[in-house]
């Protein structure tokens, strides 16, 4: 069912262009192929749209002098930005719109080490951040790490919200995330983890992760330790002794990453307190019977129109805009 | 070879095709002979993931074409003399036609401003994949994102550029 949904929004491809674009990846699937060529047998103008829009990519071959620049500028940081973002690091501070990265003076109990930094993204901005180890990062909205790489581990704090993790392997120096009182210890993974007020909660994308109470470095850090397996979520709170396995849609959890969140029959007011977190406008349900309804919608965070105009638009709700900047839902 | 075993195998599978419409072993070869031919003049790759449902579809416009010529005149047979006997790999070389370059000199300028007013993320996913050959895989963990959210920004290029040159 699930899957279904999310072949409807994401699609087959529509046009000749969309086609090239679906083409030219490198691993390009039985069932794509015979999409394509019933894309293809659909309209006999197809496939002159087609070559015409190959044709016009490959004749672009005389610009690669113009944008010499701009490539050397993606060679030269390994992660692009457009120019947003600014890093700050070794106390040189400068101004920052969407994202940051501060140095902090060491706060963390488990560790004696280099100064920390922190990695913060804007409410509604959902960022990606290269570590110097080379694992990967992205932030969900409004959220937050703390990274402190010392020579035998990798520690990560998650202070808020969600990240996902890619984790470059290093078993001589493991990586290690603190989310509430617990440690999420790998060697080489990818993995989400979602701090939500005092629920915490880790999805395990691939690989093997180990939920300790106890720092890495610590001789104890296996006691009790919870491990997981691929396609696995652990919930937890802070202070509470269960941990809850669960095997969930990791999909559905981490739809963020791929800058879309996606509900299965939730409730209303899930979806409005998800939304919440990428529109810089306070959302009321006027009436609280509304948050009851359950939902089921795939809905993209990157698009032309407002998102909050997009969620107008998908759910059964109307939206009227206050004149102090609220946003009251109302049945539609 | 790699390529050659992937034209007998595409051959095989095209002749198969065209004879379970109804085409004589013969002709399906000369057609499948024929397509090969132009898809090469059009630029397509054998390698690309698009050739094998190219091929087919070319295979079958021509065999379409031939038929209805076939009613009108008879087989078109002097045509192909030429093309018989060369194989697909002596055709590579061959140059695309010049009115395949649809967006002449003149246009180019405004295909780079088109690009440089794309979306940040957007611009580079595509310089990347244009101009440095990079899979969407190198795209993806360079720019932190996901395989499809690549694709997505190679599709938004490519519309923002059909849009500018169908002004």
């Amino acid at each position: 069912m699930m899957q279904r949904l999310i072949a409807l929004f994401d699609g087959r491809p529509q046009t000749a262009e969309a086609w090239l674009a679906r083409m030219r990846r490198s691993g390009v699937d039985e069932r794509d192929q015979a999409a394509f060529l019933e894309w293809l047998e659909q309209d006999e103008d197809h496939l002159r749209q087609y070559e015409a829009a190959k044709a016009d990519l490959a004749s672009l071959a005389p610009l690669a002098g113009a944008f010499r620049g701009d490539l050397a500028r993606l060679g030269r940081r390994r992660s692009s930005d457009g120019g947003r973002r600014v890093l700050i690091a070794g106390g040189l501070a400068t101004a920052v719109v969407a994202a940051a990265v501060v140095v902090w003076p060491s706060l963390q109990p488990d560790h004696v080490g280099p100064a920390p930094r922190f990695y913060i993204s804007a409410p509604g901005q959902i960022e990606d951040f290269v570590l110097d180890d080379g694992s990967r990062v992205t932030l969900d909205a409004n959220s937050s790490i703390q990274v402190a790489f010392a020579d035998n581990a990798r520690r990560v704090t998650l202070v808020q919200g969600a990240a996902y993790f890619d984790v470059v392997h290093n078993a001589a120096r493991p990586f290690q995330v603190a989310v509430a009182d617990r440690r999420v210890i790998v060697t080489g993974t990818r993995f989400v983890a979602a701090l939500r007020g005092s629920q915490a909660e880790v999805s395990l994308l691939e690989g093997r992760v180990v939920i300790s109470r106890h720092d890495v470095a610590k001789s104890q850090a296996g006691d009790q330790a919870v491990a997981l397996i691929p396609g696995q979520s652990a919930v937890f709170t802070s202070g509470a002794e269960q941990l809850v396995l669960a095997r969930r849609n990791i999909e559905v959890a981490t739809a963020w990453r791929d800058r879309r969140l996606v509900f299965h029959d939730a409730p209303l007011s899930q979806v409005i307190e998800e939304v919440g977190r990428y529109v810089d406008m306070p959302m009321t349900l006027v009436d609280p019977r509304l948050g009851k309804v359950r939902v089921t919608a795939v809905l993209p965070l990157s698009g032309e129109a407002p998102l909050i105009d997009r969620m107008e638009g998908l759910l059964p709700i109307a939206i009227e805009r206050t004149a102090d900047g609220r946003a009251l839902i109302r049945a539609e | 070879m790699a390529v050659d075993r992937l034209v007998a195998e595409l051959r095989r599978d095209l002749i198969g095709y065209l004879q379970r419409r109804g085409q004589s072993v013969e002709d399906a070869e000369d057609v499948v002979q024929e397509a090969f031919v132009r898809f090469q003049r059009a630029g397509h790759d054998l390698a690309g993931g698009d050739a094998r449902p190219l091929l087919f579809v070319i295979a079958r416009n021509m065999q379409t074409d031939r038929w209805k010529s076939a009613g009108r005149r008879g087989t078109r047979l002097a045509d192909d003399i030429h093309t018989l006997d060369a194989g697909p790999r002596a055709l590579a070389s061959e140059t695309p036609a010049p009115d395949q370059h649809l967006i002449g000199r003149q246009n180019l300028a405004a295909a780079a401003a088109v690009i440089r007013a794309l979306p940040a993320r957007t611009r580079d996913a595509f310089l990347l994949h244009r101009f440095e050959d990079q899979t969407y895989r190198q795209i993806a963990s360079r720019l932190g994102v996901s395989v499809s959210m690549v694709e997505k920004h190679i599709a938004e290029a490519l519309r923002q550029l059909k849009i500018s040159r169908e002004g």
